[in-house]
């Protein structure tokens, strides 16, 4: 028994140094005060800013460490290059910006992300998905993203209360800096009301992969378009076959010139289907004057439209076989 | 940086052993939290702000607010707040985020509440107005109501102003509760409104009416999922029900009989419908290097409103339907499986099944001495199988190879057959039972260095499918003689060259360019789309000559093109012109953007933004020698190109000198133009409805300039 007390009382002694000197405390995460040592307040804000967010949120001890996603990086911690003042990189990166770019600036609302100079997508993906699988990420192996070696930092910021992939107002640039297709043609007249900040890219897309095409977050475009525009789900007494089918027959979401998100304006719209007796064949053209006659009055006021305005079904049961022509 | 020297190895393992035995200085027992270091709590505190500030608006918006409703001089509050509390001992957040809270129709709201990875609540609000860039004068009485009166004679321009608009107003709850590390349960629940008039049309003539839009959209989503180490799964429900508070619209004409019923034009509206399914999502990891998805859907669509035009004596047929019974039950299923057999090659592949099976009986809806209409239920089955293999080369290069194959089973819906000769009379088109489409792609990313990523895709797919089922009564005559281009044989190539490069920290270059061709060749339906042809170039940069100042340009051009052929009979044996049309729409954009830390308190910016997009509709028409028809229609005047610039240049300034907050200054410039003739005539004078009725006039605004400035001051607290 004196054995154990001496070997406690030895124990104690040698332990009085690092008790004298307070043991350097944690910053943010847990087990960070190898990392915040230098990382502190005086060297950058920007990452500790990670407090501010749901990674920092230590109640939830789910919440990584910096190992966790940064790796044990002894190297980085160690020692410097060779006649540098820099030292090693971390053993996992996340992503570069240009020194100006400074998150807490908020200097780079308008510009791109640049994709390269970091660990691999692979790598930095897998320290993410760790933790993020499930739910919104369920198709994330397989999907377009992920197989085109997207990072998930190509597009979330992680050191930031404010990550610009998930506000309504940024979200769409960042989408944009790769999507350009897409930033063209939501610059057109006619366009779902993205550039204005009502609506996002995520409203139909889920960019971690779905179980439809197109990483669309419901299983077809058309049961995408039915969230917002259950009216034209029908089924109708009169069902349009191309309608009901697919609503990019017609529309394409992101943008054209022609009111409506019409592909291309009547009548050639409907030409591209129609074409043969009567007012169907009619040559495009621009009345000179007031007129009803149904062969010169497609092209302008909604063209065909203006009287086949049930165009996405009709339900009247009149005895008219205008009714079948989404008249009535 | 802190300049304290480091511990010693063994004062370090010593402290280490000791805390291990008296761990009551480092963490906190009764929290379950470490302590930590208070100098970085001002940076690890959630931060909340709140901006109240002043603008007006000046000038005319019509285009380019159509999605704000902010189109005309006026004074507005502009306030934004985001109130954000996080209680650090249970991790506990309420946050209050509101935006645009004082401009009307616009405002946008979120209460959440949440204990993080334990439970939540959250409760959405916004507004999201849609208005026409146009407006109507008409003398219609009723118009946006379910009785419309059409003057049967009237002056132009003389009669009531109508702004067409519509607001939606949505209402999104969502709230979830885990039960352990791995199970959650979410329930979300949406309740929209959409209020306000959309255009419409009675036929014939044609005239001018408004479709009242009183709608209601209601989504129910519960949900319970499993977040295993290897295994995920989410089992769901996913509810949705339209109602719409009217069912039908009359019209008349003014003067006309009301107790005829051939006085009155009835316009149907979009009936009660709903949509149910039920749903199986899941991941499982097999190994570390492979992971299979999959999912398992069923889902129903109804729409059973008693049909309100069976209820006007003398409407509709004798023992006509009531209620369409409308039922379309889909079935979804997905197998996905992504593995690595070797450490340089990723395997992807898929197969998914979606069968949309429409229910509906056929209804003989209409039945006059020389036709009949049917409603016309049409089902599809859709397989999908991709194959992809990605392969990592050396020297940072990464070959995906894949290949796409999708089979499409249609049903051909049949209406009647007066002629007995077995084939549909109620057919417009061509159509198809059976479309096969082929996809090979073929991608080429390299990593070249720290500061170089390229890649190049090719894509060319073939789809196929089985012989049409032309219309039978005019075979071989006119609308046998087209093809819908969904349902085309078509060959489909795509290039994509990408780069992003940063040769210098400071300079930033993205290069863009892609290229897509359609091909559509079936010599036996001459008429309908030939061909189709997109390109885009861009090209993005990035440049901060010193820590203060920071450069970006972007331009970005892109074309699309397309040929399509039609014909005009006058009856189906008589022939009267061909046409050939060259369809071109543009756009070109040019982005400039500069920022200025000017110092610690000023920081100064402005962005330009110009966009031009043209439409061009080039005819070419060959009237027949035996036609005594013109090719045009006399007093008729081809379509003019249609060429919409626009520009917006907007400028802030961003002042940290006036007490604990912010004050910003922003101007915003924008003009729109645009030529484009769909509300007028061929000499550019308003558009007018009917000849004799109507009359109503609809006007436009060619050129539209705003001008915006506001001042806000914004104050950050914790």
């Amino acid at each position: 028994m004196s054995k154990i007390l001496i070997s406690l009382l030895v124990l104690f002694v040698l332990a009085l140094p690092a008790l004298a000197e307070e043991p350097r405390k944690d910053a943010v995460l847990r087990g960070d005060a190898e990392c915040t040592f230098c990382h502190d307040e005086e060297d950058s804000t920007s990452l500790l800013s990670i407090g501010r967010t749901r990674h920092g949120t230590l109640a939830d001890s789910r919440t990584p460490t910096c190992v966790g996603c940064h790796g044990p990086s002894k190297a980085h911690m160690k020692e410097k290059l060779p006649g540098s003042d820099k030292r090693p990189k971390p053993d996992i990166t996340h992503g570069r910006r240009a020194p100006a770019l400074r998150p807490d600036a908020r200097i780079d609302e308008d510009f791109a992300n640049f994709k390269g100079a970091s660990s691999p997508a692979e790598v930095i993906n897998k320290a993410c998905l760790t933790c993020h699988q499930g739910e919104k990420l369920m198709f994330w192996s397989g999907s377009a993203h992920s197989t085109r070696n997207v990072a998930c930092t190509n597009c979330h910021e992680i050191h930031t209360d404010h990550d610009r992939a998930q506000d309504k107002l940024s979200q769409p640039k960042v989408c944009f800096s790769c999507h350009k297709s897409q930033r063209s043609l939501f610059n057109r007249p006619s366009h779902h009301p993205v550039p204005e900040g009502k609506m996002t890219c995520s409203n139909c897309h889920n960019p971690h992969g779905s179980a439809g095409h197109k990483s669309l977050r419901w299983d077809t475009v058309n049961e995408t378009c039915y969230q917002c525009h259950m009216e034209k789900r029908g089924p109708f007494v009169h069902s349009h076959p191309p309608v009901s089918e697919n609503c990019l027959n017609c529309h394409n979401p992101h943008g054209t010139t022609v009111p409506g998100l019409l592909t291309y304006r009547p009548p050639y719209l409907c030409q591209s289907c129609h074409s043969d007796t009567s007012h169907r064949g009619q040559v495009a053209g621009l009345p000179n004057g007031r007129s009803v006659n149904a062969a010169v009055v497609g092209s302008l006021a909604r063209g065909c439209l203006k009287c086949h305005t049930n165009i996405h079904g009709g339900n009247s049961t009149e005895n008219a076989t205008s009714a079948g022509r989404f008249r009535r | 940086m802190k300049t304290t020297h480091r511990p010693s190895i063994l004062s370090a393992l010593t402290g280490l052993l000791a805390i291990s035995l008296f761990p009551g200085p480092v963490w906190s027992e009764e929290k379950g939290l470490p302590e930590m270091s208070p100098t970085a709590a001002p940076y690890t505190k959630p931060e909340s702000s709140i901006s109240v500030g002043a603008g007006y608006l000046l000038g005319d918006r019509q285009q380019l607010g159509i999605f704000d409703a902010r189109d005309h001089t006026r004074p507005e509050l502009l306030l934004d707040a985001n109130i954000v509390r996080r209680d650090d001992a249970t991790g506990t957040w309420s946050r209050a985020v509101g935006r645009n809270l004082g401009l009307d129709d616009n405002r946008e709201l979120t209460l959440d509440m949440e204990r993080q990875g334990v439970w939540g609540v959250r409760l959405d609000f916004n507004e999201t107005p849609a208005l026409a860039p146009y407006t109507a004068n008409s003398k219609t009485d009723g118009l946006g109501t379910t009785t419309q009166i059409i003057p049967k004679s009237a002056i132009a321009n003389n009669g009531n102003t109508y702004h067409i608009e519509t607001n939606r107003e949505r209402l999104t709850l969502n709230t979830f509760r885990t039960f352990n590390r791995n199970l959650k349960f979410n329930l979300n629940f949406r309740n929209e409104t959409k209020d306000g008039t959309r255009q419409w049309g009675r036929g014939g003539a044609p005239e001018f009416v408004l479709e009242p839009v009183e709608w209601t959209m209601r989504q129910l989503e519960p949900s319970v999922s499993y977040q295993g180490r290897d295994l995920q799964w989410q089992l769901g429900y996913n509810g949705s029900w339209f109602h719409n508070d009217n069912t039908l619209v009359d019209t008349l004409l003014q003067g006309d009989n009301p107790t005829l019923l051939a006085s009155h034009y009835y316009l149907s509206l979009p009936l009660d419908n709903e949509a149910h399914q039920i749903y199986l999502s899941g991941g499982q990891q097999i190994t570390p290097d492979t992971r299979v998805t999959f999912k398992i859907a069923y889902g129903r669509a109804l729409q059973n409103e008693h049909l309100p035009t069976a209820d006007i004596a003398g409407l509709g047929r004798t023992g006509g339907l009531a209620s369409l019974e409308g039922r379309v039950d889909t079935t979804h299923l997905l197998l996905g499986l992504t593995t690595r057999p070797l450490p340089d090659l990723h395997i992807n592949a898929k197969l998914r099944y979606y069968d949309e099976a429409d229910k509906t009986p056929s209804w003989l809806v209409a039945q006059t001495a020389t036709a009949q209409v049917h409603s016309t239920p049409a089902s599809l089955t859709t397989t999908t199988g991709l194959l992809e293999a990605s392969y990592r080369l050396p020297f940072e290069t990464t070959v995906t190879a894949g290949v796409e194959h999708k089979k499409q089973d249609r049903s051909v819906p049949f209406g009647s057959d007066r002629n007995g000769d077995g084939m549909d009379d109620e057919r417009f088109v061509p159509w198809r039972n059976r479309l096969n489409e082929t996809t090979y792609r073929l991608q080429l990313a390299r990593h070249l260095s720290d500061s170089v990523n390229g890649s190049v895709n090719v894509e060319h797919a073939t789809r196929t499918g089985s012989s049409f089922v032309d219309s039978p009564n005019i075979l071989g005559t006119t609308q046998g003689k087209i093809v819908p281009f969904f349902i085309a044989d078509r060959e489909r190539d795509k290039l994509r060259l990408s780069m992003d490069w940063r040769p210098v920290d400071r300079l930033g270059v993205q290069i863009n360019a892609e290229n897509a061709l359609d091909h559509y060749d079936d010599q036996t339906h001459p008429y309908g789309m030939k061909k189709g042809h997109a390109q885009l170039y861009s090209l993005d940069l990035d440049f901060a000559p010193t820590d203060k100042w920071l450069l970006t340009a972007w331009y970005a051009y892109d074309i699309n093109r397309t040929w399509q052929d039609s014909g005009r009979w006058n009856t189906p044996t008589q022939h009267e012109a061909d046409k050939s049309s060259m369809l071109t729409d543009t756009g070109s954009s040019l982005g400039l953007g500069v920022r200025n830390q000017w110092n610690e308190k000023l920081k100064l910016g402005a962005n330009f933004q110009w966009t031009r997009t043209t439409s061009s509709f080039d005819d070419m028409v060959t009237t027949d020698p035996k036609s005594a028809v013109p090719a045009y229609p006399a007093g008729v005047t081809p379509l003019p190109m249609i060429v919409s610039p626009m520009t917006r240049l907007n400028a802030f300034f961003e002042y940290k000198g006036l007490g604990p907050g912010m004050l910003r200054w922003d101007y915003i410039h924008e003009r729109w133009e645009s030529n484009d003739w769909n509300w007028k005539f061929s000499d550019g004078t308003p558009y007018i409805y009917g000849t004799t009725t109507d009359s109503t006039q609809m006007a436009t605004q060619d050129r539209q300039t705003a001008d915006f400035i506001g001042f806000r001051y914004t104050t950050r607290f914790q």
